[in-house]
């Protein structure tokens, strides 16, 4: 046992992140830049529409359900959390413990689509749908595109699930699971905007 | 440098703002004091997810920054749109 914990401490120590690195690979941020700026262009167009219909835009909120909104942020932010014990135990050349953690961020990323899934469903049941009026027009298109996002990120963890247990990551050598984990949070970093904006600001 | 234990604290911080939003938009209130704390929580959070869980805090700083604006911009603008909306309707009338 002790022995493992100075093996753990001492590879976590070799290889911590280094200053002024471009976390993952250059590639992933030319995405997650690009993806920042779309969801960025989604906000501007909120905003315009806000200041436009204020009525539409101060009632919309209201109408929605705030419990599945709060459930899918908590989802998003525990989801990121579990990415970042990832990012921890991989240092810490845990590689079974990785896993796991992983194994965790997909598992809220499912609730996530489950929970929007359900939301969709009871939006229609109240008479919410995409031409009810422009607020929930631009809901729809925001929590949709961001509702993919969730979707095909899971899908990339658990690439990095398989690439992990095919033995491609390691303390020393993590660059791919790095460039997920950034990407993942950006996701949950568009939702955390998005959930003020759509449940809570009128 | 990131550790378990602060990591804990930064997520339990996280899940405790996020509630306090749900209660605010429970309330059904609308005032300044709401659209500020509104424009805190986006900050907080999305601070919090950059500098901690990212960890873009010790990273490339053109990075770190770009990130970091977002999450000062974003709230200013929905500042702006609660204080001065007839203002910004009018630039934005084609």
């Amino acid at each position: 046992m002790s022995s493992v914990a100075i093996v753990s401490q001492k590879t976590f120590l070799e290889y911590p992140p280094k200053a002024n690195r471009i976390p993952g690979n250059g590639a992933v941020w030319v995405g997650i830049f690009s993806e920042m700026s779309e969801f960025a262009l989604m906000f501007m167009v909120y905003f315009v529409a806000k200041v436009h219909y204020q009525e539409i835009f101060s009632e919309g909120p209201l109408k929605l359900n705030t419990l599945a909104g709060t459930l899918n942020t908590l989802a998003m932010l525990t989801s990121s959390y579990f990415v970042a014990r990832a990012m921890l135990s991989i240092r810490q050349n845990r590689l079974q413990a990785c896993v796991y953690w992983l194994w965790g961020a997909v598992g809220c990323g499912v609730v996530y689509l489950i929970i929007k899934y359900w939301e969709y469903r009871w939006n229609v049941a109240h008479g919410i749908e995409v031409e009810t009026n422009l607020f929930f027009g631009v809901y729809y298109y925001m929590t949709f595109n961001h509702f993919l996002h969730v979707g095909w990120g899971s899908g990339a963890i658990l690439w990095a699930i398989y690439r992990l247990k095919s033995g491609a990551y390691s303390a020393e050598n993590h660059e791919g699971l790095e460039a997920i984990a950034c990407y993942w949070h950006m996701i949950d970093l568009t939702w955390i905007v998005m959930f003020p904006l759509l449940y809570v600001f009128r | 440098m990131l550790n378990s234990k602060s990591i804990n604290f930064i997520w339990g911080a996280l899940m405790a703002v996020t509630i306090g939003s749900a209660f605010l938009a429970e309330s059904g209130e609308t005032n300044l004091l709401v659209t500020l704390l509104i424009c805190l929580s986006i900050a907080f959070k999305g601070r919090m997810v950059v500098d901690r869980f990212m960890e873009l805090r010790n990273a490339n700083r053109y990075i770190h920054f770009s990130m970091s604006l977002y999450f000062y911009v974003v709230p200013a603008l929905i500042l702006a749109v609660y204080l001065l909306p007839d203002e910004l309707a009018r630039m934005t009338t084609l």
